[in-house]
């Protein structure tokens, strides 16, 4: 799951500052959510296909 | 106002060395506490003719210290900080510090620091106590980061 980092979080790699993202797995994602260290970032949804209806 | 919750005792807390800042060693089964000091701010102040207060101003914060005490054995040796710690101190070298009030788990803070041993206590002996024989040391430096940790 996809999250973005609101209070320092700390991973085995490095320390993620507020503004980054990363990938967590749910249960984290559920942890660190309810600790107020990160916020779920929207999946964005698939832009529309251009409507090409009527452009003759 | 409602009591706090969610108050813990330390008996959990878990403490660890690095002297990369990667590779980190886990000293909890050694450590027996830790007690971090300092770190305030520069601060000044004056007085003007008027009022009777003074006028305080801050700067940049100073530097702290972080003292663990350990207990000391000769043959548990990837456990006790004196050998571990040993060389860093006669180097004078970089030693990384972090600890978790509340043991370490996804969701527990961690606070970390580096900065440079400034002691490396010796075990004093007492013939007339059972006590188990202690050693320790403090590293000084900056100001810890506080962090969630992930995983």
């Amino acid at each position: 799951m996809k999250v973005e980092v609101l209070r320092r979080v700390s991973r085995p790699d490095k320390d993620y500052l507020p503004g980054e993202t990363l990938i967590v797995d749910q249960q984290t994602a559920a942890i660190l959510i309810g600790k107020g260290a990160v916020t779920e970032v929207a999946e964005p949804k698939q832009p529309n296909k251009p409507d090409t209806k009527g452009a003759e | 106002m409602a009591q706090a919750t969610g108050v813990e005792s330390a008996k959990d807390a878990k403490v660890e060395v690095s002297l990369n800042g990667t590779d980190w060693t886990d000293i909890s089964g050694a450590a027996n506490s830790l007690q971090p000091s300092g770190w305030n701010k520069q601060r000044a102040e004056t007085y003007t003719f008027t009022g009777n207060n003074p006028i305080v101003t801050v700067g940049k914060n100073e530097l702290g210290d972080v003292a663990v005490t350990t207990i000391y054995t000769e043959t548990d040796t990837a456990n006790d900080a004196f050998d571990l710690l040993d060389s860093a101190y006669d180097a004078g070298d970089d030693v990384y510090l972090r600890w978790s009030p509340l043991g370490g788990g996804v969701g527990d803070r961690r606070f970390a620091t580096v900065g440079k041993l400034t002691a490396l206590n010796f075990p004093g002996v007492d013939a007339s106590t059972a006590n188990p024989l202690m050693t320790g040391f403090t590293l000084r430096g900056g100001r810890p980061t506080a962090s969630i940790i992930a995983s």
